[in-house]
């Protein structure tokens, strides 16, 4: 029955070891991922405020940083147990077997080596524990050895080296070298007292890792010692099975103590109960999430070692900790080994569960304080494996930092898994938000000054200011709704054609918070003035007068979103559509430069009811099946698009139409790939194809227009024509190259015969041709496409510049 | 034939561009030209007789052996003219003509002329009567050899008749032709003899005048240029039907492609041959028929103004030359195809080519072809004041962080004291209990919970500057270590980005997918740049912002920004590279380069400038510059100092000049700031500064105050005000908050107002 002895003392010395351990504040178990978002209003680096997509740079650092402070901490803690640079701070000494801190009960140092910034901690206690501390000669002849206890306890002595006396094989070795060496908490150039050096000694003889252990101390010439580890290995009868178990949550057995003047029969009687508990403990606890193969190649190690020694299982808890680690379960930590001395070897592992999800809300210096947000909102965004009774594991909290921060409400996040103190060995995730500002409003207005001619004062030359105007109220009711308005002219008291206005609610969980259906209700008012692309000419280098549409209106449409990126919208559209010419006059007609250089008056007409002007309403509907993805930062996988816009015959002349698209690509991954950071992405095939048509009334402004970087690259918008049905197809192959990638493409549009049955054939008044074909090549340089696109109609290529991806 | 006159004098005014000297030459043309026309040579003649005296007949001598004189260039030219007059009594000169061949020679006296006044001989220009006696003479003899050929190229839409043409020429069958399909494949060469002269003509296959052919044009035309690249043909003849000449249909992509191909210059020596001259003409835009001349003038234009927008330059006169090849033609007492007009064009068609080629080679002797650009719109150059104005304003690298050098120095000087530290603790109340508090209180509360995030940023702030001092006083020891906890760091997982926010619209679709896409470590920051007026149903993101700050080396920073924008057709660019090398103890160094394209030119613009801080409350600089803007180049110099009395004030000055062309700008600027107390962490401060800058003996004077302030908690306040001599200025106020959302109303009498005038509008125009 020696393995319940063994076990014996493994169990109280995790009872004894863990409150003598001094706790690492929490604080210093600091934050594992954290993200900000730049804080509006009167933030002191946010000046130049007045830069276009500022939040898309802020965001981009905080990420970064975020991901690589998770990165350097899970490699810190892989790097920790393998060279053992402990802290001394945290004697790991004390517990089950002197590696495993404890069975999850000294969480904070646990922590702080997983999670916090472990140099600076590392760094900290080394000082702390007398790397700048004064020390004391140790007076006595130079190389002799010394006993422990005959040592003074006054003086502090500094230990310069730590050697390890293996007595079985009677070999030295010197301490970073040896598998052991992370059980000392002493560290070379230490100073340490003799009480302290006996704790050590006292702590390495109970943690069971050895049979016989001592420490001699040598005197050195120049005052300091040398510190030799004598010791003989534990070790038990072979075993040839192996079992995982979770032991997380699980009370701690309580130990009786052994009276030592107990009858055999007792002590039988002991060891008996102590097995049957065990056996107990083993079918109570919960299965392990390590898979098969692991196990396998463990009892593997098991069978190639005769004997089971410390060391092997020393190598048994690496192997099984780095699965861990390598899936993303920071917090799992083999505690223990039970069931030794018998054919099964009883690997016990905390697997980190998670007890409790704690968010909180912080103002802007650090303090707990009262929420705006509600939980709904927020919970609704964590993953499901970050709920309570999941294992804890760190993609989980990436996760859920992302989909926080996407919603864009706070200026910081941080998710942090904090050891429960009450339960133990198990997680409390801690989500600490700093909420953005709610309100937030700006004026800026501008006079030109000019001198009064007669009078030779200055004086403003109108009276009316030009400026911009913004409001924003983010987080109404908590529930993330927002209004939003935008309004600039160059005149704001007696606005010309140049006011600019955008007004937009957003109304989320439209099915309520606790709801799953996630329906998003949006309504706008708005304006926007842009080229049309139908009055274009066939080549880039004709000149057509373009034609300015002017469209404003009122949208209101609600989006359900299945998956992150498959959406269904439907929505009601009013709008006035306005064309106007160069000179911003309402005009009816195109015109195109007569070879005399006067104009055509006879083009095409603009609108549908031929005055300039069109009022129209129509419902319109978006259906996007997207499931692509991001192998290795190459997307594949397939998106079909289909949109409808239905005319309702209200508005000027009636208008009823249909018009449908339909967008099916295709992301073929041509070859299998590890997938993993720093690996490179696989070679892709894109297929894509296009179809549109119409059906009723057109006006021009609303045909499809072919050619353009989205539709038929190489030509310039609408360079092809303005037609009724389209058909686009394409094909792009992506090899990539170091970081990014290089593609050719081959694209085809074409009209199908239809520009004739546009009103005024645009196409032909304007001398296109109606459909075409384009290749080339290019290169993708971060989110920047830079590409050669041969216009086979011309004959001629054209390097392009383009933000974003064509498909 | 006006267009033969404005062609002459827009060759001259190419003459002029290149040299100053001929300037002369272009004011006395047209006035020669309106003084008579017919008796142009008589003319000249008088002008020039008159100045050289009366001996006759020595003059001649002295020609005759310059031609054997090793002047030769000056002997060319004349050489040219009584070649000229040589070949004119070949082909036979009818009277029509005699102002084309009056207006050539002309041109070649000119030519003369200035050579012999750049030659800096002291002598006369053999006068045209005495080159005629002299051409007439050697014809006679048939002394020397006239040894003159030429080659023509012919280019035209498929079915005008080019071979027709061909075969006219020759009058005989040269080329097959055929009248319903295009009959030339391929390029080929054809020689032969026309009255004497040797002629060799380059047929090639008719271009598809269609859009959607452009590629086999291509394809033909590179083909020819090949062809032709051995020897380049000494005139193009551009083929066009007249009576297909549709005015509504424009030939200009075809034109362009051709510009394109061959260049611009080409157009040089195109003639341009209407075919089915004599076909019947249409009716005028009243219904009455044109007369034939305002038939064929109409027709021309049509050709010629495609021809200008091709090369986008109206200064070009190609001449017209008409030609008939239909069999059944009418004809003349001599055989020769008559025109509707009545004038045989063969001869006419002739003189022309010949023009063309001897007015080719006098260019040549002049060497203006090669130089001559045919887009220069005239020297633009840029303005100095305010290129010296960018050039003084003081640059600094952007840093990431937004930490100035001074700050460094500045925080060296103190005393450090964590003032929030020292904090008594806080309660933070929960609302209720903030509720139930009065006025008074809570304002306090609020104050004081404002003034602890003044410290807390302060204190955030410094230890900022305080780690990036360090990271800069840093030995190379520490550098290392930090490289390789980088190195543990560095493949970064990729993480995707939340999706961007695209601009609203009121089409059905939002392309997100278009940006999406995965962090890696890029140390590249790229943004799109939003054209809210770009294309109807399109995002509207063109262009591309680029920003990266490197930090190459401890002390060594760069930092490169830029905006760009490549279209098929069109390239924008702005761009700002800096490096800097910063030494707490000494000089710090910087150095840039920004390109910025104006028009179609780019400018360069080279600038360094080095700091010095001799005592902890001054520095002193200076810094030099070179601009170039196109081929002109401008170079500039600059002395700054700044001195700060105690911690809040600064005073800046600097003065520099920027000169180049000819031309210089000084200026100067001397300017205060007045920071508030918590400068860097609320950004309180009062700005004033004068600038001067003359240029051109003007002088501009401006001021400028520039202050931010806080108002209350949570209102930030700006205004801005600048004016100077010239009488204009602005008057800038901005205030932003984040609880008094109130004043966002405004909009609202925006808002109606627009409404309001629009209804009155719409009212006006139903009235």
């Amino acid at each position: 029955m020696a393995f319940s002895a063994q076990h014996q003392t493994l169990g109280t010395q995790l009872a004894g070891a863990v409150p003598t351990r001094p706790r690492r504040p929490p604080v210093s178990s600091s934050s594992i991922i954290s993200a900000s978002l730049p804080e509006s209003g009167v933030s002191p680096h946010q000046t130049s405020s007045s830069r276009p997509l500022h939040w898309i740079r802020k965001k981009t650092l905080a990420l970064s940083s975020a991901s690589a402070f998770a990165a350097a901490a899970g490699g810190g803690f892989l790097f920790h147990l393998s060279s053992g640079t402990r802290p001394p701070g945290n004697p790991g000494g004390g517990g089950g077997w002197g590696w495993g801190s404890g069975g999850g009960g000294d969480g904070g140092g646990f922590w702080s080596f997983i999670f916090s910034p472990l140099s600076a901690i590392a760094e900290e206690d080394q000082t702390a524990a007398g790397g700048g501390q004064e020390w004391d000669s140790h007076g006595l002849p130079a190389n002799i050895v010394v006993q422990l206890n005959k040592l003074s306890g006054f003086k502090k002595y500094k230990i310069s080296e730590i050697l390890f006396f293996d007595r079985r094989k009677w070999t030295t070795v010197s301490g970073t070298e040896d598998s052991f060496f992370e059980m000392v908490s002493l560290r070379p150039g230490g100073v340490y007292t003799k009480a302290q050096l006996l704790k050590e000694l006292e702590t390495l003889a109970s943690c069971g890792m050895f049979e016989k252990v001592d420490l001699e101390a040598k005197t050195k010439p120049d005052g300091t010692l040398s510190l030799t580890v004598s010791f003989t290995e534990s070790t038990w009868q072979s075993a040839d099975s192996f079992r995982c178990i979770n032991v997380g949550l699980m009370p701690q057995t309580k130990q009786m103590e052994m009276d030592p003047d107990m009858t055999d029969r007792e002590k039988l009687e002991y060891f008996r109960s102590q097995e049957k508990d065990y056996k107990r403990r083993i079918e109570r606890s919960r299965p392990c999430l390590l898979p098969f193969p692991v196990q396998r190649e463990v009892l593997q190690m098991l069978r190639e070692q005769g004997k089971l020694s410390a060391r092997l299982l020393q190598r048994i808890r690496d192997r099984v900790q780095k699965w861990y680690h390598d899936e993303g379960y920071a917090c799992a930590q083999v505690v223990n080994f039970g069931n030794l001395n018998t054919r099964e070897v009883v690997c016990e592992v905390v697997e980190g569960d998670i007890t409790k999800l704690d968010v909180q809300f912080q103002d802007k210096l650090g303090n707990i304080c009262r929420r705006n947000t509600q939980l709904g909102v927020i919970r609704r965004e964590l993953p499901k494996q970050l709920r309570q009774g999941h294992v804890f594991n760190i993609e989980a909290g990436k996760q859920a930092l992302r989909n926080i921060n996407s919603l864009a409400l706070f200026s910081n996040i941080e998710v942090n898994p904090r050891p429960d103190e009450k339960n133990e060995g198990g997680i409390i995730v801690e989500i600490k938000l700093k909420e953005l500002d709610q309100k937030s409003a700006d004026v800026s207005t501008e006079w030109s000054v000019l001198y009064l001619v007669a009078k030779d004062l200055p004086t403003l030359a109108s009276l009316q200011p030009g400026g911009t105007v913004t409001f924003e109220h983010r987080n109404i009711k908590g529930l993330n709704r927002s209004i939003l308005g935008l309004l600039t002219s160059s005149n704001l008291l007696n606005p010309q054609d140049d006011l600019t206005f955008k007004l937009e609610y957003v109304h989320p969980y439209l099915d309520g918070v606790y709801n799953p259906r996630n329906r998003t209700f949006r309504a706008s008012c708005f304006n926007s003035r842009k080229l049309s692309p139908v009055f274009t000419g066939g080549s880039a280098l004709e000149e057509v007068p373009p034609i300015w549409v002017d469209r404003v209106g009122f949208k209101a449409n609600v989006t359900e979103s299945f998956t992150r990126q498959s959406k269904f919208t439907y929505g009601l559209v009013l709008e006035e559509i306005t064309t106007r010419d160069e000179t911003s006059s309402i005009c009816t007609h195109g015109t195109r430069a007569l070879p005399s250089g006067g104009l055509s008056m006879d083009g095409p007409p603009t609108t549908l009811s031929g005055t300039g002007v069109d009022r129209m309403a129509f419902a319109q509907g978006n259906i996007t099946r997207d499931n692509t993805k991001f192998v290795n930062g190459a997307i594949v996988g397939e998106r079909n698009v289909f949109q409808l816009d239905q005319g309702l015959g209200i508005g000027s002349k009636f208008p009823f139409f249909n018009r449908h698209q339909l967008t099916i690509t295709r992301f073929f991954q041509l070859k299998e790939v590890e997938e993993g950071a720093g690996k490179p992405p696989p070679p892709v095939l894109v297929l894509h194809g296009h179809y549109g048509g119409c059906v009723g009334d057109l006006p021009s402004y609303d045909a499809f227009t072919l050619g353009g970087p989205y539709s038929v690259r190489g030509y310039n918008m609408g360079e092809l024509g303005a037609c009724r049905n389209i058909l686009e197809v394409a094909a792009e192959l992506r090899i990539p190259v170091k970081n990014t990638h290089v593609y050719a493409f081959v694209e085809h549009g074409n009209d199908l015969g239809s520009s004739k049955d546009v009103k005024g054939n645009p196409t032909e008044f304007f001398r296109r041709v109606g459909h075409g074909s384009s290749y080339g090549a290019g290169v993708k340089l971060g989110l920047v496409r830079m590409e050669y696109a041969v216009d086979h109609n011309a004959g001629s290529g054209a390097v392009f510049f383009r933000f974003g991806e064509r498909f | 034939m006006k267009n033969f006159k404005d062609w002459l004098s827009s060759q001259l005014l190419s003459k002029y561009l290149l040299s100053a000297r001929s300037f002369n030459f272009y004011d006395e043309d047209p006035l020669r030209e309106e003084s008579s026309n017919q008796d142009a040579i008589n003319t000249t003649n008088g002008i020039f007789t008159t100045s050289s005296g009366t001996n006759d007949t020595q003059l001649t001598e002295s020609a005759v052996s310059e031609l054997v004189v090793p002047d030769i260039s000056l002997t060319k030219a004349e050489a040219l003219q009584i070649k000229f007059l040589r070949l004119l009594r070949r082909i036979g000169q009818s009277r029509t003509e005699q102002h084309i061949v009056s207006k050539v020679l002309n041109r070649l006296h000119l030519v003369s002329l200035i050579q012999i006044s750049e030659s800096g001989v002291e002598r006369n220009g053999v006068n045209i009567d005495q080159s005629k006696a002299i051409a007439a003479q050697q014809e006679a003899a048939g002394q020397p050899d006239l040894d003159f050929s030429f080659k023509i190229l012919v280019l035209g839409k498929t079915g005008v008749g080019k071979s027709a043409t061909i075969n006219s020429l020759f009058d005989q069958t040269k080329a097959e032709t055929n009248a319903f399909q295009p009959a030339t494949n391929k390029i080929q060469e054809i020689v032969g003899t026309i009255k004497g002269i040797r002629v060799t003509v380059i047929d090639t296959p008719g271009l598809s005048p269609s859009q959607s052919d452009q590629r086999r044009n291509r394809k033909n035309m590179i083909a020819v240029k090949k062809f032709i690249r051995k020897s380049s043909p000494d005139i193009v003849l551009y083929c066009e039907r007249i009576d297909f000449i549709n005015r509504g249909y424009s030939d200009y992509p075809l034109l362009k492609l051709i510009s394109d191909v061959f260049g611009s210059s080409i157009w040089f020596n195109t003639i341009l041959v209407m075919t089915h001259a004599s076909s019947p003409h249409l009716e005028g835009p009243d219904g009455y028929p044109l007369n034939y001349e305002g038939y064929v003038g109409r027709a021309t234009k049509v050709v010629q103004h495609s021809i200008h927008q091709a090369i986008s330059s109206t200064q070009l006169e190609n001449c017209i030359a008409l030609v008939e090849n239909h069999p059944l033609c009418k004809t003349n007492v001599k055989g020769e195809k008559i025109l509707p007009n009545g004038r045989a064009w063969m001869p006419q068609f002739l003189l022309l080519c010949l023009a063309s080629k001897i007015l080719g080679e006098a260019n040549t002797l002049l060497k203006s072809q090669d130089s001559f650009l045919l887009s220069q719109t005239g020297n633009r150059v840029p303005s100095l004041p305010h290129l010296l104005s960018s050039f003084l304003r003081p640059r600094s690298l952007s840093n990431s962080n937004g930490i100035e050098d001074d700050d460094l120095f500045e925080l060296s000087g103190q005393v450090e004291e964590d003032e929030y530290d020292q904090l008594p603790p806080i309660r933070i109340l929960t609302k209720a209990q903030f509720q139930k508090l009065s006025k008074a209180q809570k304002n306090a509360y609020l104050d004081e919970l404002d003034y602890r995030e003044t410290l807390y940023l302060r204190k955030q702030w410094k230890a900022e500057v305080r780690r990036h001092k360090e990271r800069m006083l840093h030995n190379n020891g520490t550098l290392e270590t930090d490289h390789d906890y980088e190195n543990n760091v560095s493949p970064p997982e990729a993480v995707q980005m939340p999706d961007m926010a695209i601009p609203l619209s009121f089409d059905s679709d939002s392309p997100v997918y278009r940006y999406r896409c995965v962090l890696g470590n890029e140390q590249w920051l790229v943004r799109p740049v939003l054209d809210s007026q770009g294309w109807d149903h399109d995002v509207g993101y063109d262009g591309i912002n680029l920003e990266a700050s490197l930090d190459i080396k401890r002390n060594l920073q760069a930092s490169v920004m830029g905006q760009m924008n490549k279209e098929k057709a069109d390239f924008r660019i702005h761009s700002e590279s800096t490096a800097k090398f910063i030494n707490l103890n000494g000089p710090s160094i910087l150095a840039g380069i920004d390109i910025q394209n104006a028009g179609k030119d780019l400018v360069c613009t080279v600038h360094g400038d080095v700091k010095l801080r001799n005592l902890c409350w001054n520095s002193t600089g200076g810094g030099l510059s070179l601009t170039s803007f196109g081929k002109m180049y401008f170079a500039g110099g600059k002395f700054e100092d700044s001195i700060s009395l105690g911690r809040r004030l600064k005073v800046q000055m600097n003065a520099g000049c920027l000169g180049g062309c000819g031309q210089i700008a000084h200026g100067g600027s001397l300017e205060a700031t007045i920071k508030g107390d918590n400068y860097p962490v609320r950004d309180e401060k009062v700005t004033i500064a004068t600038t001067l800058l003359s240029f051109n003996k003007e002088m501009v004077l401006g001021g400028s105050v520039q202050s931010d302030f806080r108002v209350g908690r949570d209102a930030k306040l700006s205004f801005n005000a600048n004016l100077n001599s010239r009488q204009t200025g602005q008057i800038c106020f901005k205030a932003s908050t984040s609880e008094h959302v109130e004043i966002a109303l405004v909009a609202f009498v925006s808002l109606f107002q627009a409404l309001f005038l629009r209804r009155r509008r719409r009212a006006d125009a139903v009235e």
